[in-house]
């Protein structure tokens, strides 16, 4: 099972369902189609999703699919702490990155620049080095 | 105790399957998948002296009827298959037992035709044909073999095979010489299979239609049943008690604690017609909210749950209770407290294992939150995934972890949940 997360600013789009440049995501997560793959949520990002309301019961869906997975969130909020105090933080989603690191996951689903690039900073997100999938060019990743 | 449920070539498990039977083991899957195979399978283990030589394979409430209904039918060429195999592995402590059967067909009837028995003493196995049966057993690496004639009617039971094996081997060994080795083989043997056949799973199931309430219950003892008709019998022991014991507590503050929670009710107790308690006619009352009313004037609910939580509790003949759809006629309210009593029993000890066939995502909530608030242990817990492939099923067993997150889930597993989620989805955001 990969796990990856997904940056709040991609699930209108991941869950909408209709965006046939994520489709490969899209139905990874939802009906378990092709790729095995789990949505990792915590800290700060949960509460990104619980926001919005609309997606909150596939969020309990997901979850009894195995397909969202929720990280040790305390540990999670901790980190996020810990990450922003970084100097060399480009981008304002320590939460994200905290949760990477907490829950050993290594791929990010986002559309956010300056996270992509904390993403893959090694300094932050030790070995193996993070990769950023953003459409279905990028599914190997999901393999 | 760690037991595991060995099947091939049983209904629609061609391949062999094992499933590890865990505290709580919920068995999920679409109509026809397989759960109640299952269940059947371990139910039919379970009684005792039955298993492996006199199993039967319609013991209540399950019917896997004849060896035609049994046996895997491949369709095509393949057709129906020619034998089957039921058997466990039991880890106790330092003690491991393995024991695993093969049926075949004898006039429309499953009947066994080799049994496999390895425990810490060594390694026995029995070879039936006709009338004759041939063991060979294994100790301390040298192999031994003994063929006893003994009609089929005769193989009744564990014991009596035993016995005449034994009666067999100890008047050859006093025709020859070398007795002494023989009298070895002879304990070796008897070892290997007291310790191998007699201990199995014992098991008790309730059937998913539990009996009617009935308004009065006549005295008497009631044997168990399935259904549930001695359960109310029982509760009426449990509150006759004068110095109530620590299981009749635990009945007593369960069913408070669940119908609380339920919103179904605050007690259950027997209303004795005399002063003669347990002599006399009886009625089951339920209290809510300081009012008793009789168990037939309130939802069916009630009397359909009672058999489930009392059967969890003072079950004293089993290792582990076989539950179907114990969510029947249960609002999702009570589901999900039914689900977190079992978390809560069984992280107390309280009751022997379950094994679960439900298609209640309650029950399984609750219980992955238990997980997650420490209640149970993840490793307390397992879903046991049945998937129709074709005419065939294939189980996965699925794990949890300390956060209630279900683990090495299969792929399409729940798609039908999700597009029904996201088709209601649909109709909103287009409103």
């Amino acid at each position: 099972m990969k796990k990856l997360i997904l940056d709040a600013n991609m699930i209108c789009k991941v869950f909408g369902n209709d965006d046939l440049s994520v489709s490969d995501l899209s139905n990874a997560l939802l009906i378990g189609c092709r790729f095995k793959v789990a949505a990792v949520r915590g800290g700060q990002l949960s509460d990104e999703y619980m926001r919005i309301i609309k997606y909150r019961s596939v969020y309990s869906e997901l979850e009894r699919a195995g397909r969202m997975i929720l990280a040790d969130d305390n540990a999670v909020r901790l980190d996020t702490d810990h990450v922003a105090q970084l100097s060399f933080l480009r981008s304002d989603d320590p939460h994200i990155l905290a949760l990477a690191r907490i829950a050993d996951v290594r791929i990010l689903c986002s559309h956010d620049k300056d996270l992509h690039a904390d993403f893959t900073n090694q300094s932050i997100i030790p070995s193996p080095r993070g990769r950023i999938w953003q459409n279905n060019s990028h599914s190997h990743l999901l393999q | 105790m760690e037991v595991t449920l060995i099947t091939e070539r049983i209904r629609s498990f061609d391949k062999r399957t094992e499933i590890d039977i865990k505290p709580i083991t919920f068995l999920v899957g679409e109509n026809s998948s397989g759960k109640s195979t299952l269940l059947s399978a371990l139910n039919a283990l379970g009684e005792p002296a039955g298993f492996p030589f006199n199993t039967n394979f319609n013991r209540a409430p399950f019917n896997l009827g004849t060896f035609s209904t049994i046996a895997t039918d491949s369709g095509g060429r393949a057709g129906r298959a020619s034998s089957f195999i039921l058997g466990f592995s039991l880890i106790s402590g330092k003690r491991k037992n393995r024991v695993v059967a093969t049926y075949v067909n004898s006039d429309g009837y499953p009947m066994v035709s080799s049994v496999h028995v390895i425990n810490n003493s060594g390694s026995a196995k029995f070879d039936i044909v006709k009338n004759q049966l041939k063991v060979t057993f294994v100790v301390s690496d040298s192999q031994h073999a003994v063929v006893v004639g003994m009609p089929r009617r005769e193989m009744t039971s564990s014991s009596a095979i035993i016995n005449r094996l034994l009666q067999k081997m100890m008047s050859d060994s006093k025709s020859k010489k070398g007795r002494r080795r023989d009298d070895h083989a002879i304990g070796s043997l008897f070892q290997i299979l007291t310790n191998g056949l007699n201990q199995y799973p014992r098991t008790s199931s309730l059937a998913p239609i539990r009996t009617k309430p009935k308004r009065t219950y006549e005295p008497g003892v009631k044997p168990y049943s399935a259904e549930g008709e001695h359960i109310p019998f029982r509760i009426a022991r449990t509150f006759a008690e004068e110095t109530p014991q620590e299981q009749d507590i635990a009945l007593m503050e369960a069913l408070s604690e669940f119908g609380k929670s339920a919103g179904m009710f605050d007690g259950i107790s027997p209303r004795f017609l005399g002063s003669a308690k347990l002599a006399n006619p009886f009625q089951l009352m339920v209290n809510t909210a300081g009012k008793k009313a009789v168990l037939t004037d309130v939802g069916y609910g009630v009397s359909q749950v009672l058999p489930v939580i009392v059967e969890s509790i003072t079950n004293k003949d089993s290792d582990y209770l076989l539950l179907q759809q114990p969510e029947v006629h249960l609002h999702p309210k009570a589901q999900a407290a039914l689900g977190m009593l079992f978390a809560k029993l069984t992280a107390e000890q309280l009751i022997h294992p379950l094994i679960i066939e439900t298609h209640s995502d309650y029950i399984i909530d609750r219980v992955r939150l238990a997980v997650s608030q420490g209640v149970l242990r993840p490793e307390q817990v397992t879903i046991v995934f049945l998937e129709k492939v074709g005419r065939f099923s294939q189980a996965h067993q699925l794990s949890l972890d300390d956060r209630g997150n279900i683990l090495n889930t299969p792929l399409r597993y729940r798609e039908f949940f999700m597009r029904e989620q996201l088709q209601l989805l649909q109709r909103t955001v287009n409103v």
